[in-house]
């Protein structure tokens, strides 16, 4: 899993691509009458391996779904950088793991990588499919498991093996709910490494994370979130007491 | 793609075997000659011969190759659809619909010829697929809830048709042939009325082939890579529908083709859902086809009913098969 060929192409943002920044202006998210999301200004650009922090209920994952444009805003508005920017461009640019992946009957490994690239007619690349899938399971380290079937993986693998799908989509912003909680330390360490390695070559990477040592020791910005605020945007060179205290403070 | 040009060359021969068989053999022992003078030369009145090879055989040969297919089609169908391994036409309550508007007009409630029973039929098929489109489109709906739902469904859309049959006092031949399957019955007219309500549910299967691909990978991924779920789901399930109602108005309830043919499909061609679709018609209409084979022959020259070959003999090979999916 710690092996980077000095062309990966699965973790090369698309470099016909101009990158991009995702706007996200004054965003409030109300459900049943309660703030979940409370005035969020932020911006996730392209080249950067973001951590989204935070407590459970913090507004987390309702924050990466606005993101995701799975759900829409109740005030304030989520968009790319450029000035033609609608929310569908939002819906290419994004690829997003939610945080209750699914279990696909049938398939291998392989073949739900594979799915990745669902409709896409050509590769301005000139990368096949099966060698894009191929590089990218050997970069999370499922390459052994390319031939078992999908639900037969233990859950650390299953994850590692979503890691490799979305690693394959083409889009310039990534962004993983909670994607890797179940699996081992040494191959969370190496999906981290492998997150950042992508976002320096040009990705976009937004991951909602508990694991503070490991975001404070690899993403290149923090985003720490407390009763549905940004309380903290910046450097994540910082002392992880500092940020586990940003995130439980009352406000 | 080798492999499935060579895959799909051995189910046609077989296919064809099979319809050989059904045509050439039978309790009436016609030779060669007077085959071939039934199913080609004029209609001569006192000759049994045409009757036999044009009248009896050959519609029921028809109608089991569209049967198995439209079940096959149907399965591979509602599975891809639902994410489920276990969907089947007539455990999902497609056929259960269908079965139910049979009943009726075996019981007399319902005057109806051939073509409008079967059109009624597949209204109702598509309605017992639309209720699974609804529930399966709800968040949050597992596959395995997804499944109870559908055999629930599947139970009690049998318990009414076999209700009307009971209550009506109707314990004929037909009344048995609509509950287990049997393609004792079929005319020419079935034939017309599988043919086309076959090519409406393929045609929709046909658009939808490509997008329900992705439909396993579950509904936020599959929307996010463009393919629409709801709306995939519903033009499958609809077209389900018009597969396993057509099936039912001709042949009955004939269980397991729906739920053997795409697994074997997979087994043979692979997990690709347009490979598995397409394969799964030649595949269902070939156990289709075998099995009546089977229940016209072995116990000559009485017969039973094929739905119950299917049962007897696909329950082992779908345990089999089963295991290996495992």
């Amino acid at each position: 899993m710690n092996r980077r060929p000095s062309k990966s192409h699965a973790t090369q943002g698309d470099a016909t691509q101009t990158p991009k920044t995702v706007e996200i202006r004054s965003v409030s998210y109300d459900i049943g009458g309660r703030r979940i999301v409370n005035d969020v200004t932020a911006s996730l650009r392209a080249g950067e391996f973001v951590c989204l922090l935070g407590a459970n209920g913090a507004g987390k994952s309702t924050l990466i779904r606005l993101l995701a444009n799975e759900l829409k805003p109740t005030n304030g508005t989520i968009s790319c950088s450029d000035a033609s920017q609608t929310r569908s461009d939002l819906n290419d640019a994004v690829a997003f793991l939610p945080s209750d992946l699914p279990d696909p009957p049938f398939l291998t490994v392989g073949e739900v990588v594979a799915l990745a690239r669902w409709n896409r007619r050509s590769d301005s690349r000139d990368v096949s499919t099966t060698e894009l899938v191929n590089e990218a399971l050997e970069l999370c380290g499922a390459s052994e498991w390319c031939d078992r079937k999908f639900d037969e993986l233990s859950g650390g693998e299953k994850e590692r093996a979503w890691l490799a799908f979305a690693m394959v989509q083409d889009r310039p912003f990534l962004l993983l709910d909670e994607s890797l909680h179940a699996i081992d330390y040494n191959a969370q360490k190496s999906a981290f490494e492998l997150l950042s390695h992508a976002a320096a070559r040009g990705r976009g990477i937004l991951l909602v994370t508990h694991q503070l040592h490991m975001a404070t020791a690899t993403a290149d910005r923090l985003w720490v979130m407390r009763g549905g605020r940004i309380v903290y945007d910046g450097s994540a060179q910082h002392d992880v007491d500092h940020i586990a205290d940003l995130m439980r403070q009352s406000d | 793609m080798a492999r499935f040009a060579v895959v799909l060359t051995c189910v046609l021969l077989a296919t064809i075997a099979a319809c050989i068989v059904g045509i050439a053999f039978g309790p009436a022992d016609l030779s060669p000659g007077e085959l071939l003078r039934g199913l080609f030369g004029p209609a001569e009145s006192g000759d049994i011969a045409p009757v036999i090879a044009r009248q009896l055989r050959l519609p029921r040969v028809v109608v089991a190759l569209l049967a198995g297919g439209a079940l096959g089609t149907a399965g591979a169908l509602i599975q891809s659809a639902t994410r489920n391994p276990i969907g089947d036409p007539h455990l999902f309550g497609l056929g259960g619909g269908a079965a139910i508007v049979q009943s009726t007009i075996i019981a007399g409630w319902l005057t109806a010829g051939v073509a409008v029973g079967a059109t009624v039929s597949v209204a109702a098929s598509v309605a017992g697929a639309s209720c699974i489109a609804f529930f399966a489109s709800r968040d949050g709906v597992s596959h395995w809830r997804l499944a109870i739902i559908g055999v629930s469904l599947g139970a009690a859309t049998v318990a009414v048709a076999v209700g009307v049959l009971t209550y009506a006092q109707v314990f004929s031949q037909h009344s048995l042939a609509l509950m287990s399957g049997s393609l004792a019955y079929p005319s020419w007219a079935d034939a017309q009325s599988i043919l086309i309500w076959c090519a409406v549910g393929l045609v929709l299967a046909f658009f939808v082939a490509h997008r329900l691909q992705v439909m396993v990978l579950g509904d936020r991924i599959a929307a996010r890579l463009g393919a629409r779920p709801n709306v995939t789901r519903w033009i499958a399930m609809i077209a389900a529908g018009f597969l396993a109602g057509a099936s039912v108005a001709a042949a009955g309830v004939l269980g397991f083709a729906g739920l053997l043919a795409p697994h074997l499909a997979r087994l043979l061609v692979g997990n690709d859902s347009r490979r598995v679709i397409w394969i799964s018609f030649p595949l269902g209409a070939c156990i289709v086809l075998w099995a009546d084979q089977f229940a016209r022959i072995a116990f000559a020259p009485s017969e039973i009913p094929v739905g119950m070959v299917m049962t007897i003999l696909g329950a082992p090979l779908m345990i089999a098969v089963a295991r290996r999916l495992s």
